[in-house]
């Protein structure tokens, strides 16, 4: 008389197991983000991670410990062309293991792309993932080529600054 | 009897796990840092200066521009048609049937590209859909609409016809036909709710 009551607790607590363990798997924790949108939001207000290619060049010239240089354009991309001592970190595989002791340590990482907007984006999506001290090269590669390695004296090596509105909007008015 | 036992043993414990699961629907809108990824990639949030231009002289009601710089910089200048949210208020409740709806295409803008990146990148975050990003912002704008560079000959037909498309452009946004910027502002589209609102909890109404 004892034995079913047994094989139907076996039952109970196997159905248990086995139910959560397949509610655990769908919700994966593993690419969940650390910070709310929100919070990575009020972040943005207030904090400014750009980084202007003067201070790059200043950082690269000093040999400066401190920064590691992230290329996030592909192999190919990289290998036709990149800043002295940057590592490749091909923008699709930012979450890839692999690449994790790149991103996560006590330097500081300046991410940089073709011009900045994928390598901003990078940097919001990893910070948000709860990586820090992540900074983006303003211009990006191409300005990079074009500006600070250029063999024209007379080509300016001036700030770099993507908030700022380059033409005079007076300007539009006066044409009519 | 004892199909019975097993029956009702099922069901008890199936009854358990749906009574421990999480009830956060909200969520499940969101994405993850894979999925946040994958779109980064794909980049159909990015919307070319010719389109957004042929939409506005189209007058097409399917795009909102909307301007994520300070109001200072909005009403010293900005593109006709555009609604101001400024970055650091986004997330404020006035704003969420805006940039929360599923009627129209908001395209963010900025004088660069940062701005409207960082807004993009919030919103969708968050699982807002049908937000995009103007490419290159107004600086783009400008050297693209009102000083265009004239194709050569090697640049093909394609680009000859772009050319032509945006000195139409440039003279419909700077000529005689242009209202005054002031007075061109339209005052934003209402916006469209994604969601009802809640009904009243208790209380008879």
């Amino acid at each position: 008389m004892k034995k079913p009551y047994i094989k139907l607790l076996g039952l109970f607590i196997a159905i248990l197991l086995i139910g959560f363990l397949f509610t655990s798997l769908r919700s994966s924790k593993k690419y969940k983000f650390d910070m709310s949108a929100e919070e990575l939001h009020s972040e943005l207000v207030a904090s400014n991670h750009e980084m202007d290619p003067n201070k790059a060049w200043d950082i690269l010239s000093n040999n400066n410990d401190d920064y590691i240089f992230v290329d996030i354009r592909n192999p190919r991309e990289f290998a036709n062309f990149h800043i002295e001592g940057a590592v490749n970190v091909p923008l699709q595989r930012v979450l890839d293991d692999e690449f994790i002791p790149y991103l996560k340590n006590e330097k500081k990482k300046v991410l940089y792309s073709n011009e900045s907007i994928k390598a901003n984006e990078i940097r919001l999506l990893l910070t948000q993932y709860g990586y820090d001290n992540l900074f983006v090269l303003q211009g990006g590669a191409r300005y990079w080529k074009e500006n600070m390695l250029s063999k024209d004296v007379f080509k300016s090596r001036g700030e770099y600054n993507d908030n700022k509105l380059k033409f005079d909007p007076n300007k539009m008015k006066a044409q009519k | 009897m004892k199909a019975r036992y097993i029956l009702s043993i099922v069901l008890v414990s199936l009854g358990l796990i749906a009574a421990i699961l999480p009830q956060n629907q909200n969520s499940s809108l969101e994405l993850d840092a894979k999925q946040l990824l994958n779109e980064i990639q794909v980049e159909n949030y990015v919307i070319s200066i010719d389109e957004m231009a042929n939409a506005m002289i189209n007058d097409d009601p399917e795009y909102q521009l909307i301007d994520v710089r300070s109001k200072e910089e909005y009403e010293k200048f900005s593109l006709p048609g555009a609604m101001n949210i400024p970055f650091d208020q986004l997330f404020n409740e006035e704003w969420a049937p805006y940039i929360d709806q599923v009627a129209r295409k908001n395209v963010f803008y900025c004088n660069g590209t940062t701005l409207a990146s960082d807004a993009w990148m919030l919103t969708r975050q968050k699982g807002y859909k049908n937000n995009y990003i103007l490419k290159g912002g107004l600086n783009n704008w400008y050297t693209t609409i009102i000083e265009p560079d004239e194709p050569t000959l090697t640049n093909g037909q394609e680009a000859m016809y772009d050319y032509q498309a945006r000195l139409g452009a440039k003279q419909f946004f700077t000529g005689a036909g242009a209202a005054d910027n002031s007075s061109n502002k339209k005052k934003a589209k209402k916006p469209v709710p994604r969601r009802k609102k809640k009904m009243v909890a208790g209380g008879c109404s």
